[in-house]
């Protein structure tokens, strides 16, 4: 027979995982409904959601804040607002210099894309702090957005870290969480134990 | 200390359930996307109202359309044996006046056949002002609500204006069902609460715990209640099973025609298909190109019909890819339509000459919208089950069209 304290924090660890499960059902993939996700920025008025692709290093994980490698990158923009698809659309992609000034990485000319997708591939991407603009072409008229909202042209800022380096790390640094298990394991032994007497 | 304990955990848990009910808030995109491309198809959907149109309270709205039950129902949920056609809104915005399945009125809730479509018809009446996202929906049991395509509707005025009137079998109007007989029900309500207070006043007004204790601790518990308790608790019981029948008798007096409330299930037939197998259709292969949102398909299609076909449209959970080069495909599509599930130009097919009859032909369908992304039907390929559904419609030269399901698994890869 287990303890009535052991028995008590088992329920206690059954609840708190049900409820985990719950929530992560939801948070599965990094956020809500795309109108509330961390990956979706404002340019001019209109909402874009931003996604980073690294296949040969995070498969088919999509990144967004956070760029974990220096491997191959494919960014891709997916227009949440539909009136963006008939609006011509240009990118700058700037890089944070040692002056903490940010200059242009790379470019990509004018285009509408109805399909309301683009992609930026990169065969790699250096480390450090970037921005991504994007600059809409509006036609007058077109969209009903307060004036100083229009000229705004958002950017999505996100950085890129060398997760090779992470790699080489020890098998002890690595496995940090398995210290934080057996501290937890033993927290509850020396509780259990105290409520038994 | 346990009991604080325990308090402190069921506020937590709370707060976490709220975190989660809050991001469930417009939860349509939130579904798996198995769920929302292996169940229902839903399609010709027909609203009264236009997209972004307005509604005053009261006034009324009508959806209908046909939802086809897709043969490989995903096997994580119960076969579609009890299914309840409803309506996906944020709260009760809308009173639900009636809803049909094939004509059948479905009050309660019914069972349907896999790989069948039925034709469906909701009439709503405008209840609480505001901007709501109307959908068409089935709750199925185990699997919960299954929604169609949404439109946004805008109901002006107020709320306190809303009547509800009907007219009962018997004849009788009733002028409005949210205020009918509510004199009654408070009456009611009183009288039993009147009772319930008088009872334990009754016991309260004596020392309640500690000596109480004390005495049931001394083995004299029989000492607790007197022969004044015992006669004022059958009094009670007479008095209260009186008064229930009084009031029975009362209520049938006044209600001489009751029903009981249903609880059968409504049956309803499928809406025959001739043309099944006219057109068959075989998965070669799917792929998912993730940077280009691109849902590539190989299918090997078999012409039985008499006439030369081409593929017009590719449906699945709730996106429209429409091809461009079939006019019947196009006229099918009302502008009306809600923009943000209709990919406009984007499903290509590599070869576009007709099917022609007893041709077999291998055909390479690309859907491409950011809608896979923003939908979030991408997550498809974190799923345990990663495999797809769909609808191909078909037209022949006369413009007639034939519906066939498309299905298998489906990879990621970053090669176009
Ligand atoms: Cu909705």
């Amino acid at each position: 027979m287990l303890s009535k304290a052991v028995q008590k924090y088992c329920v206690d660890t059954l609840c708190i995982f049900a409820v985990f499960l719950f929530t992560t059902n939801v948070l599965a993939h990094g956020g809500a409904t795309i109108e509330n996700d961390r990956c979706v920025f404002r340019s001019q008025g209109y909402s874009i959601h931003f996604t980073a692709y690294q296949p040969s290093f995070s498969r088919t994980k999509e990144l967004c804040r956070v760029v974990n490698s220096l491997s191959e990158t494919i960014i891709v923009l997916d227009f949440v607002d539909e009136a963006l698809r008939k609006l011509p659309v240009d990118l700058i992609l700037k890089k944070q210099k040692d002056d903490q000034l940010y200059a242009d990485y790379m470019l990509v000319d004018e285009r509408i894309y109805p399909a309301g997708t683009m992609q930026l591939p990169m065969k790699k991407i250096e480390q450090g702090s970037y921005r991504l603009y994007v600059n809409i072409q509006e036609l007058a008229h077109q969209h009903e957005v307060a004036e100083n909202v229009h000229q705004i042209a958002g950017f999505f800022e996100f950085t890129v870290t060398d997760g090779a380096k992470e790699k080489d790390q020890s098998f002890l640094a690595r496995s940090t969480w398995l210290f934080y298990l057996l501290a937890l394991g033993i927290f509850i032994y020396l509780m259990a134990l105290k409520y038994r007497s | 200390m346990l009991n604080a304990n325990v308090i402190k955990k069921l506020v937590l848990s709370f707060v976490l359930l709220t975190i989660s009910t809050v991001l469930y808030a417009h939860g349509e995109r939130n579904q798996e996307p198995f769920l929302r491309m292996k169940t229902l198809h839903w399609y010709d959907v027909e609203w009264s109202v236009k997209n972004e149109g307005t509604l005053k309270v009261n006034e009324e709205m009508t959806m209908k359309g046909r939802v086809h039950f897709f043969s490989r129902w995903p096997q994580v949920i119960s076969k579609p044996d009890t299914v309840f056609l409803s309506v996906g809104t944020p709260g009760p915005v809308f009173i639900r006046k009636f809803s049909y399945l094939n004509e059948v009125p479905m009050i309660q809730s019914t069972g349907v056949e896999t790989g069948k479509s039925y034709d469906f018809e909701v009439i709503l009446k405008a209840r609480l002002p505001g901007r709501h996202h109307v959908h068409p929906m089935f709750n199925v049991e185990s699997a919960g609500g299954l929604v169609g395509p949404g439109i946004w509707v805008n109901i002006e005025g107020n709320a306190d204006d809303f009547v509800y009137g009907v007219e009962t079998r018997t004849g009788q109007t009733i002028e409005n069902l949210g205020t009918y007989a509510t004199a009654n029900v408070y009456k009611w309500h009183a009288i039993w609460a009147a009772i319930a207070v008088l009872w334990l006043l009754w016991w309260i007004r004596r020392p309640l715990l500690i000596q109480r204790y004390l005495l049931v601790k001394d083995g004299q518990w029989s000492t607790l209640i007197t022969l004044t308790d015992k006669k004022l608790a059958a009094t009670m019981i007479i008095g209260i099973i009186g008064l229930l029948i009084y009031a029975n008798g009362v209520t049938k007096e006044e209600y001489r025609y009751t029903i009981p409330l249903q609880g059968g299930k409504a049956e309803v037939d499928a809406v025959l298909n001739p043309d099944e197998g006219k057109v068959y259709v075989k998965n070669k292969k799917a792929e998912y190109y993730l940077p280009g949102r691109s849902v590539i398909i190989d299918a090997e299609i078999t012409n039985n019909h008499n006439l030369p076909i081409q593929l017009g449209e590719f449906t699945s959970a709730n996106l429209r890819f429409i091809n461009h080069h079939v006019p019947a495909a196009v006229a099918a599509l009302d502008e009306d339509y809600p923009d943000e599930l209709v990919a406009d130009s984007t499903l290509v097919v590599d070869d576009l000459r007709p099917i022609m009859p007893g041709e077999t032909r291998r055909l390479h369908i690309d859907a491409t919208d950011a809608a896979w992304e923003v939908e979030r039907l991408s997550s498809l390929l974190n799923d345990p089950d990663s495999s797809y559904g769909a609808l191909l419609f078909f037209y022949d030269s006369n413009g007639k069209r034939f519906i066939s399901e498309i299905y298998g698994q489906i990879l990621p890869t970053f090669v176009d």
